[in-house]
């Protein structure tokens, strides 16, 4: 009887470990894995705006650009927009498609402003801006980078002040994008 | 069925604690300045929490299913060293294909948690024989309910301490109180609140 338990005990487990094996295979063969597929996300990635806004659904560019690589559709990046759209279908040899509205529309570059003399300086700020462009401390005044600010909106909203306003960025203005390395 | 409990508990504030020093408060959502739990772009904490409540569910369906069926053509009860062993190895089986899977759906948090998903499956293989362990006289779909509702009850109390230190992270708190002592005392008051119906148990 001891003998029959353990044989159960044990098929049952070589029955789990095959399986788990032939998953671990398959997902460990599929082609998505090897270095081609780094270059290409590189090379969406250097054609993406870098302003980290998080518009399209996904936490920055770069993690956008995995996804694209992946088959998602290259039209959810507002403050790309037409060009990078097109850029991007060129580079992946794909049909150019409209800006998909649900992720927001084109607009000019802005370029964030905080009223000084309103500012409480609760730091909510420098905690949402993605690319470290706020600078101030707790209860003292902050203020923007304008050179590092990349427009994406995210400051306003947990401002409880409403002192953050969105102004068109100057024709000359040069933002210092970020690129990786 | 106390001890389950008590050691449920445990593991869920140690996770809430190494989770919160591991990834910050707003990993709920893979995308910044949003902490809500996102199903499309999950954060660490999400991909953590879901992937540890479907090990435990799935842990404790193999290692229930394999002693139930043993026990109906043998009628054989397992020592509980063996099945101990048994929950151990069904979930390191079962982890190999999970943590690949992970790395590559969701490659940012899977790296995050390249280290912490085995602990994760220590902790359910534990909690796995605990539950077993604890009920041995009852069914194979009894052990599953309690095995979901221990899910479910992992979920909600990461989900709760998560919101906690939401709070914590923004509050104006002294400067030597900030962080790590705050986030203990916390859980010290936590655990004090959910391990008191245990008092009314014994």
């Amino acid at each position: 009887m001891t003998a029959l338990a353990i044989t159960i005990v044990a098929t049952c487990v070589a029955l789990l470990a095959s399986v788990c094996l032939v998953l671990r295979i398959r997902l460990a063969v599929t082609p998505d894995s090897d270095n081609s597929q780094q270059i290409l996300v590189e090379r969406i990635n250097a054609v993406l705006p870098q302003t980290q806004c998080g518009q399209c659904g996904y936490p920055g560019c770069r993690p956008y650009a995995e996804a694209i690589a992946t088959g998602v559709a290259i039209n959810r990046c507002p403050p790309g927009g037409a060009d990078t759209i097109t850029r991007l279908a060129s580079l992946l040899e794909q049909r150019e498609l409209p800006l998909d509205s649900r992720h927001g529309s084109e607009t000019p570059r802005k370029v964030a402003f905080i009223r000084e003399a309103e500012c409480i300086g609760c730091t909510k700020c420098i905690q949402a801006c993605p690319v470290d462009a706020i600078i101030g401390a707790p209860k003292r005044m902050h203020t923007v980078i304008e050179r590092d600010c990349t427009g994406c909106d995210l400051c306003v909203a947990p401002c409880p002040v409403d002192c953050i306003d969105m102004l068109p960025a100057p024709a000359t203005f040069q933002p210092l994008t970020w690129r990786p390395s | 069925m106390k001890e389950f409990y008590v050691v449920l508990v445990t593991i869920s504030l140690v996770n809430c604690i190494s989770l919160s020093r591991l990834t910050g408060p707003a990993s709920w959502s893979g995308r910044p300045g949003q902490w809500r739990p996102s199903v499309s772009n999950p954060g660490a904490v999400t991909v953590f929490t879901v992937s540890m409540a479907a090990l435990l569910v799935a842990n404790t369906l193999f290692t229930a299913g394999t002693l139930t069926m043993t026990a109906m053509v043998t009628g054989l009860s397992m020592p509980p060293l063996l099945i101990v062993t048994l929950g151990f190895i069904s979930t390191a089986l079962m982890l190999l294909p999970l943590t690949t899977w992970i790395g590559r759906r969701y490659p940012q948090p899977g790296r995050r948690l390249r280290l912490l998903l085995p602990v994760a499956g220590a902790e359910c293989a534990i909690l796995t024989s605990l539950l077993i362990l604890a009920h041995p006289d009852s069914g194979l779909g009894a052990t599953l309910l309690w095995s979901l509702c221990a899910g479910a009850g992992l979920i909600l109390m990461i989900t709760i301490f998560g919101g906690l230190r939401l709070r914590m992270a923004v509050s104006d708190a002294p400067a030597a109180w900030r962080g790590l002592p705050q986030e203990l005392v916390t859980a010290g008051i936590l655990a004090l609140a959910l391990l008191s119906p245990v008092g009314a148990m014994i």
